[in-house]
């Protein structure tokens, strides 16, 4: 048997090309266009179409031409029930009972039905009537299962842009939200305040009692406010749209903590191995904020040496920050819940569950570690790190 | 028929006068001094439905004209729609309802130098799909300077595609007879027209090597067209001749242009061509189209002019046997066309476009 060695290279070579016309994107119709089409070009073929299964139903995921498969044809098709049986390529010729899963295109010649992955199958059509010989199947086998691939991929790429585009809208919708409630609740509790005030102006011999309630109504409302601008800081820290700023390290924290009102007796020390650092300033500022008004809420007043001591030491790749006070401690029972949403383990109207979480979702924000260690009676250290970008 | 007339009206009105009713596509060659323009008014004002390009030469039965205008007349028009900027691909091909039972033609016309051509006909595939029988050619001038050659009762265009579509039943043959001389290779860098590379290497470095050593003439910029225009590509195919893309000019990064668009990756030949394989394929053209369609009322010869310009005076030889065959098989048949820039037909079942191929269509009714 002689071997025609310009029609295998020629063969080979058209594998080729069919080969580099797959995945070369990743959107589900143009992978499609671009291989398909050429398929026809270079087959002499009049359509194809991929057909997605579910259940007992089929749907029409591509078509070229566009008229080729009706959807509403081919939903309960019996002949691509049996397309799709036991994964084999099947073959045949339209002139039989075949013409029941086309619409408004002529249905005259072959056809040739590919099983691909994911509940998915190619049907080739060829109108000029010429049966798809195995050679050809054979040829055409390999290709497809990269098609298969291809377009596997496409459909995950798919799912995951959509998700990523609902869960930015999600995020939006959430930002839109914490605005607007933070804003209609404070609203109300101005009024409220306004309200106290009159009512104390106006009720010079109001008795004792009802001042001491209305003083206690006061408290309630700073811890209210408290909880919604804590609330509103929690809820937009990962969405911020501003970048990274160069800061200068000491006369931030010392800004942070004369914004505090740090009582005397307590005394703050810094001790940093950088002068400046780049880093988003409000999440910076949050961090030390919560975690130095933390320290210095579990220092009690009548502590006479209170110590807080906040360590920064820069790294190539990250950040090593502590805080460690010297106040009462955080009871072991609570270690792990402090961190959650709401748990407090002060009653002051300062404390209402919402810094810990703040700091804990700072450090989750820039990649990093936080490590609690704490004794009761002795003190709290809270040692955390954050990546550098 | 055919129109001697360069007076606007005078052929408006022998247009309106045999037209009753029907659409008109009309074939203008370029050289032909009648003002498109006026013509288009004059069309409108009578109401003749029409379409047409500015060709470089027009067929009439078996004559190869530089004057005239040819006519063919349509009946039971479905639709007609211009697309303007089709090199931009951001245009929608109108869908059309198709009745099963019927048949249908789609007849275009469009700018034979504007890019994107292939992108143009798969979209109309894409819509239409093999409803139709398709036929068609690239308008334009044989200087090859881009300028306005398709018009319709919406205008006259430059970058623009017309395609009538209308009931009709016929038969296509289509065949160039230009044969493999170096291959297959690979155009592994293309910019829709441009191949600027073969197997990984400067495009034109490669052609030139196969091209001196089968033509013994050294090839450069200036006289590119003379020799290339007898060395095109074929893209290869299965079971079939090959699709011709002609290169007709290189530039200074040694890149080749084409008429019509070659993919990344593409898988060629290059071809050369011989008078008697053209003319033979001719007939072979006329005898394909004449075996799947019997009783034909009317001819149609889309024929490249870069046929034309390789076969030189044997050209009239091309015409007389394909002229002759379709004359037996009915010889009143009226028989038009032109000499295009650039053949379409869906003969192979995709609808493509072709370079230096006949591409022969009969009419009629079943």
């Amino acid at each position: 048997m002689s071997v025609n060695i310009n029609k295998h290279i020629a063969d080979i070579l058209q594998l080729y090309e069919f080969s580099m016309a797959i995945g070369k994107t990743l959107d589900f119709q143009k992978n499609c266009d671009n291989f398909l089409k050429l398929l026809l070009a270079r087959k002499n073929l009049s359509g194809c179409c991929v057909i997605s299964k579910e259940g007992d139903d089929f749907t029409r995921s591509y078509a070229y031409p566009e008229g080729l498969v009706d959807d509403s044809m081919i939903e309960h098709s019996g002949f691509l029930t049996d397309c799709f049986k036991d994964d084999t390529i099947k073959t045949g010729m339209f002139e039989d009972d075949k013409k029941e899963m086309v619409s408004s295109c002529r249905t005259q010649g072959s056809w040739l039905f590919f099983n691909l992955q994911n509940d998915k199958g190619l049907m080739l059509m060829n109108h000029k009537g010429t049966p798809f010989n195995q050679v050809e199947i054979n040829q055409l086998t390999p290709i497809m299962e990269k098609f298969s691939i291809s377009l596997k991929a496409c459909e995950s790429f798919m799912r995951r842009d959509n998700l990523l585009k609902r869960l930015t809208k999600q995020n939006k919708e959430l930002r839109e939200y914490t605005q607007v409630i933070s804003h209609d609740l404070k609203s109300p509790l101005r009024n409220i305040v306004t309200l106290i005030a009159w009512t104390k102006e106006d009720g010079e011999n109001l008795q004792d009692d009802v001042m001491q309630n209305l003083e206690s109504i006061e408290d309630n409302i700073e811890k209210m406010d408290n909880l919604i601008k804590g609330l509103h800081a929690y809820s937009t820290i990962d969405k911020f749209e501003e970048n990274d700023k160069e800061i200068e390290v000491a006369p931030f924290l010392d800004g942070i903590i004369e914004s505090l009102e740090v009582p005397e007796n307590i005394e703050i020390m810094v001790d940093s191995n950088i002068s400046t650092l780049s880093i988003h300033p409000t999440l910076f500022q949050n961090l030390f904020q919560h975690l130095i008004s933390n320290a210095v809420n579990s220092i009690d007043e009548e502590n006479k040496k209170g110590k807080i001591s906040i360590n920064i030491k820069g790294e190539e790749t990250q950040l090593k920050c502590s805080v460690q006070d010297n106040g009462k401690g955080i009871p072991e029972k609570y270690q792990e819940r402090v961190f959650e949403l709401f748990e407090s383990i002060d009653s002051k109207k300062e404390c209402v569950g919402i810094g810990l979480p703040i700091i804990k979702k700072i450090i989750d924000y820039y990649d990093g570690d936080l490590l609690l260690e704490s004794e009761e009676g002795k003190g709290t250290t809270f040692s955390f790190s954050l990546k550098k970008e | 028929m055919l129109i001697n007339s360069t007076d606007p009206h005078n052929v408006a009105k022998t247009i309106k006068e045999k037209s009753k009713g029907r659409n008109v596509v009309l074939s203008i060659p370029d050289n032909y001094p009648v003002d498109v323009e006026m013509l288009i008014e004059e069309l409108n004002k009578l109401d003749v439905q029409f379409m047409g390009g500015i060709v470089p030469k027009i067929i009439y039965q078996n004559m190869v004209l530089d004057e005239g205008v040819v006519a063919n007349f349509l009946d039971h028009v479905v639709t007609q729609f211009v697309i303007e900027n089709i090199r931009e691909k951001d245009f929608t091909v109108p869908h059309i309802p198709f009745e099963k039972e019927k048949d249908y033609c789609a007849f275009t016309m469009l700018d034979g130098l504007t890019g994107n051509i292939s992108h143009y006909l798969s979209e109309v595939y894409r819509v239409l799909g093999n409803n139709c029988l398709y036929l068609g050619g690239g308008a334009g001038s044989l200087t090859l300077e881009q300028k306005p050659c398709v018009f319709s009762n919406e205008g006259f265009f430059m970058n623009a595609a017309i395609t009538v579509v209308y009931e009709g039943s016929g038969s296509l043959g289509v065949q160039h007879g230009w044969e493999k001389i170096e291959g297959p290779i690979i155009a592994t860098k293309t910019d829709k027209n441009v191949i600027q590379e073969l197997n990984w290497r400067n495009a034109f470095e490669v052609y030139k090597e196969i091209v001196e050593a089968d033509s013994n003439k050294e090839i450069g910029e200036e006289n590119f067209f003379d020799i290339a225009k007898s060395y095109p590509f074929g893209v290869v195919k299965d079971n079939s001749e090959c699709i011709v893309r002609d290169p007709i000019a290189t530039n200074e990064k040694g890149e080749l242009i084409c008429v019509g668009e070659v993919f990344n990756n593409t898988v060629v030949d290059v071809l050369k061509g011989n008078r008697c394989s053209l003319v033979k394929s001719a007939e072979k053209a006329a005898k394909m189209a004449i075996e799947n369609f019997s009783n034909p009322k009317s001819g149609v010869i889309i024929d490249c002019i870069s046929r034309a310009l390789f076969l030189e005076d044997e050209f009239q030889n091309e015409l007389d046997t394909v002229v002759d065959l379709l004359k037996k098989e009915n010889d009143q048949m009226f028989i038009g066309g032109a000499l295009t820039l650039g053949e379409i037909s869906s003969f192979n079942g995709y609808l493509e476009l072709f370079n230096k191929t006949i591409v022969v269509g009969l009419f009629g009714k079943k």
